[in-house]
């Protein structure tokens, strides 16, 4: 072995001779050279803070994209309401002493089919209100013993609607007794609930950022600190603070990567399941408003792709966070 | 190449470990660096090195005050200076190649433009065959050698290495010797610290002797 040692009257390693000496190698060859000659990181890879960090990491994926996805969820459902709610008109035609409820049924129906922007008025039979009464009357209810108002479904045209006001005005004096409802108060209701739950799924959304932050922050300097050596060595070889930064940057983008594609696929794997789930709790002829809930859960593509957008963001924070944080650290060292 | 005037080191509120050093090293010349174990050969090292700054006087390397020498430029001065450590500092989770290739990766070249030379220079030392080794299972005697081959890799214009016989028999010793040498002819400055005085007899380079925190020369 000796012997090897012995400089021999070889040219030095990088000698200008030499290096003018070597052509560069083609595209294919310097690619190839890349995958077959790959080069440990600098940073070791896998550690109890890389392993833990994952796991964090794609535990706020699957939470934030959870909230994100109720908060979504509670939007569509509450639109999808409003929405066939706003298309439609109640009227009520309550029974007054000494009037023919039936007569005032007729004379409300042919004002109704003289109104512009109605498209359907149609009112509701004795067996449908029968339906719509057992919860809570029971099966063996008979109508003609109770006061029970007339209702009359109205279909309205959404692109030229009626004045409803007006409508209301003229019905309340031609018919005693009747009442239109434009279904405002429990729309108001429905939007001020839905903009509740989707401003407090932001809030938990954006403290979960915050959370993962905090997390990197600590991560990035316990991977610095037990890395002290390496940093060490960087230094006095001569490498920047900025290949330095890049070096634990591109570990813990790759971390975050990790956590957030897990996390990620298992909050898209939880819509999923509930979707699923709905649709067998839910009542096999299940009528709109369950309807709108189940569809409101199934994400669809736009879903996933806030999912996806949600992995991108906590892989950027990530990122951006370790090389705030390194800075910081170098910059104390020097 | 390298001035040293009135140099002063403490650390902390301790005594002053260097008192008054002043010196001045041509290029291309060959020094040992000598004295009695805790005289402060190392941290003048260090402070050769830049990793730390005199607490009193000037120092001058490649024509540059150290002291207004900024945090984006230190690297690249540190370029200009090898260091072969006492304790090797590889990095156990590279190979003997990758540690080696160190300082060319760290100016961010791509690999495909050292790998030749790199590979030449471990042959040079010797280590040819363990290149992908994992510096924990190589000798003491093969660590120094890919410590040095690190160390000159980047073709420094100074090498400074700190007892770098320290772990090898004294055959060993005089082939290391010899390949100091080797680089010096081809114009590299190196100082070498050592308290090895057979190491020493093999050359006729100059010593310079520290000793209780003060420096002199002796040809």
């Amino acid at each position: 072995m000796n012997e090897k040692l012995r400089p021999g009257p070889i040219v030095p390693p990088g000698h200008p001779d030499k290096v003018a000496k070597q052509s560069r190698p083609g595209w294919f060859k310097r690619y190839l050279d890349r995958i077959t000659h790959k080069q440990a990181p600098i940073i070791q890879r896998s550690n109890v803070i890389g392993r833990a960090l994952v796991l964090v990491t794609a535990i706020m994926c699957f939470l934030a994209s959870l909230a994100l996805g109720t908060a979504w969820a509670v939007q569509r459902a509450s639109n999808a309401w409003t929405s066939a709610a706003s298309s439609e008109l109640t009227l009520q035609i309550k029974p007054v002493e000494g009037v023919d409820t039936a007569d005032e049924v007729t004379k409300a129906m042919r004002l109704l089919g003289g109104v512009r922007g109605i498209l359907r008025a149609e009112p509701v039979s004795i067996e449908e209100t029968r339906k719509l009464l057992e919860p809570w009357l029971g099966t063996d209810l008979n109508l003609d013993d109770l006061p029970v108002p007339i209702l009359i479904t109205i279909e309205i045209d959404t692109s030229n609607p009626p004045n409803v006001q007006a409508l209301a005005a003229d019905l309340r004096s031609a018919v005693p007794g009747a009442q239109l409802d434009d279904h405002s108060v429990w729309q108001g209701q429905i939007r001020s609930a839905a903009n509740w739950i989707k401003w407090t799924s932001f809030l938990v959304l954006f403290l979960m950022l915050l959370a993962t932050v905090a997390i990197i922050v600590f991560a990035t300097r316990g991977a610095m600190s037990s890395n002290r050596d390496v940093v060490d060595v960087l230094h006095l070889v001569g490498a920047r603070d900025r290949f330095i930064a890049r070096e634990f940057e591109s570990h813990f983008l790759l971390l975050g990567l990790k956590g957030g594609v897990a996390g990620g696929l298992a909050a898209a794997g939880a819509f999923i399941v509930a979707r699923f789930a709905l649709e067998e709790i839910a009542p096999e002829n299940i009528d709109g408003q369950i309807n709108s809930l189940v569809h409101a859960v199934s994400i669809g593509w736009t879903g996933f792709a806030g999912i996806a957008g949600i992995v991108a963001i906590l892989a950027v924070i990530t990122s951006l966070t370790s090389r705030y944080t390194i800075y910081r650290y170098l910059g104390t060292q020097a | 190449m390298i001035r040293f005037e009135n140099v002063g080191l403490r650390y902390g509120m301790g005594p002053e470990i260097l008192r008054n050093i002043s010196f001045h090293v041509e290029p291309g010349s060959f020094h040992f660096l000598t004295g009695p174990s805790g005289a402060g050969k190392t941290t003048l090292l260090r402070l050769l090195f830049m990793a730390l700054r005199p607490t009193r006087g000037l120092i001058n390397l490649f024509n540059r005050d150290v002291a207004t020498v900024s945090s984006t430029d230190l690297p690249l001065l540190r370029r200009k200076v090898g260091v072969v450590f006492q304790d090797f500092r590889l990095l156990d989770h590279l190979s003997t190649y990758e540690n080696v290739a160190l300082p060319l990766r760290a100016t961010e070249k791509a690999e495909h433009r050292y790998r030749a030379n790199v590979v030449e220079l471990l042959k040079w030392v010797g280590l040819g065959d363990r290149m992908r080794a994992s510096p924990e299972i190589l000798s003491g005697g093969e660590k120094q050698r890919a410590a040095i081959a690190r160390a000159v890799v980047a073709q420094p214009k100074l090498l400074l290495a700190d007892e770098p016989t320290g772990n090898v028999d004294p055959a060993m010793a005089k082939r290391l010797l010899g390949l100091f040498e080797e680089l010096n002819k081809l114009g590299t400055t190196v100082i070498i610290a050592t308290h090895d005085v057979g190491l020493m007899r093999l050359s006729d380079a100059p010593h310079m002797i520290l000793e209780d925190g003060h420096m002199h020369v002796e040809n």
